[in-house]
């Protein structure tokens, strides 16, 4: 059965990846940076969401946190938040690396065309990672798990990301796909909606 | 009542079996050959009647697993639990039969077209929820952790509808407002839906069953296992 659960996986890589790179920037590298930190932020963001309950997992913490009245919805906000953030530094980090390696000549100018999309994927990964997390915790094989777990859910959202960018032929980002956006903010809504109201059964659970 | 229950259980899937002969007969004898597509547009009738059936077991495993988390009864997970793996049976067969007409057509047997792909991401969401309940086994927590699970997939369904519309693909649209179908082939889709939907109906009578039975027999293990 791991073995499915391998192929699984790989096979979800290889659809994330597709979605990337599939795009049609006449070949030209620099406009596929957005597309960069979209995946690096998938797949490293995702290392950081297995380590979100690292700390309440030794001992009996959770057993304490349950007994905590009205709880729920803070802690989970509180580590949304921090994974939120720990989410949109990997972003910066890769897109300074990034302009350092492909030589990008304005990069603020590059920035303001490509913000909002990577941060309403940030959102929307840390919503359904901070939840799901919390459902594989104790889990001893929680790494791969969270990725299948997560990733599916998450395509849609990863899709959104990489479409609300509009090309030209040459490959310059020309602006944004507002339906696109708009559909990205209300995935990020649902998902943060669904996630504060499902939280405590799965914290109780 | 359970008696009735019981002869429903065995009366259902052999009307099931009557349907799917009669439908067999109507398919490939009475429904007029589609003039550009030939032999091939017969999967149409299958192809559609299973993305009906997926999306009412998807909807059904849903409500299961909103209601489990609501009354925690093991009905409704089994009930949640049998949607996903019936609706996940339809849908492999709308990934399958779907290639199969593409490839004569469209000449390829994948393209990336947002209803293609968008089946495929319900068939990757529902299959992770599989995979989870597998993960945790009899522990009780995985069926809340799966019944969460489900309610994310369930409302991607909604959302997915919506960019389908906005992400134009070569995908035909089979009940649009300017249908010519000739009356019999609509007559053989209507009688392939009926019949699907009482072979996806027995399928998760029977499956719902087994989980409960399942279900049971754990808890006896489980407490035969303490009392040693």
């Amino acid at each position: 059965m791991i073995l499915v659960f391998w192929l699984f996986f790989t096979f979800l890589v290889v659809l994330v990846i597709h979605f990337g790179f599939s795009l049609d920037t006449g070949g030209n590298v620099i406009p596929n940076l957005a597309s960069f930190i979209w995946l690096s932020t998938l797949f490293g963001g995702m290392l950081r969401l297995n380590q979100t309950y690292e700390p309440e997992n030794d001992g009996k913490v959770m057993d304490g946190m349950r007994q905590i009245p009205n709880i729920a919805v803070p802690f989970y906000l509180s580590k949304l938040l921090y994974n939120l953030i720990f989410i949109l530094l990997l972003m910066s980090f890769t897109f300074v690396m990034l302009v350092v390696l492909f030589t990008v000549r304005e990069p603020l100018s590059y920035l303001s065309d490509a913000w909002l999309p990577l941060v309403l994927g940030a959102v929307g990964l840390a919503c359904i990672g901070t939840v799901f997390s919390n459902m594989v915790m104790s889990h001893n094989r929680r790494e791969i798990i969270l990725s299948i777990i997560a990733y599916p859910i998450l395509i849609p959202l990863i899709i959104g990301v990489f479409k609300a960018f509009v090309y030209s032929a040459s490959g310059q980002i020309l602006g944004l796909d507002y339906g696109w956006i708009k559909i990205l903010a209300v995935f990020d809504l649902i998902f943060l909606v669904l996630s504060i109201i499902l939280f405590e059964l799965i914290l109780n659970a | 009542m359970k008696l009735l229950t019981n002869k429903l259980v065995t009366l259902l899937p052999l009307v099931t079996l009557v349907m799917l002969l009669i439908d067999f007969y109507l398919i490939f004898i009475v429904a007029p050959e589609e003039a550009a597509q030939g032999l091939v547009q017969k999967i149409f009738y299958f192809h559609v009647s299973s993305a009906f059936a997926m999306y009412v077991c998807f909807l059904l495993a849903g409500l299961g697993a909103a209601s489990y988390l609501w009354k925690k009864s093991i009905f409704f997970n089994a009930l949640s639990h049998a949607g996903t793996s019936v609706g996940l049976v339809f849908c492999a067969m709308v990934l399958t039969s779907g290639p199969i007409w593409a490839r004569p057509i469209w000449g390829a047997w994948w393209t990336w077209d947002p209803r293609l792909t968008t089946t495929l991401i319900l068939f990757l969401a529902f299959f992770a929820t599989l995979m989870l309940r597998h993960f945790y086994g009899t522990d009780p927590r995985g069926r809340t952790y799966a019944a969460v699970m489900t309610l994310f997939g369930v409302l991607d369904i909604p959302l997915i509808i919506f960019a389908v519309k906005l992400w134009r693909g070569i995908h035909p649209s089979v009940l649009g407002k300017e249908n010519n179908m000739p009356l019999d082939m609509k007559q053989t889709l209507i009688f392939t839906i009926l019949t699907v939907f009482s072979l996806m109906s027995s399928l998760l009578w029977l499956k719902t069953r087994q989980l409960i039975v399942q279900n049971k027999l754990d808890e006896l293990s489980a407490n035969a296992n303490e009392r040693e």
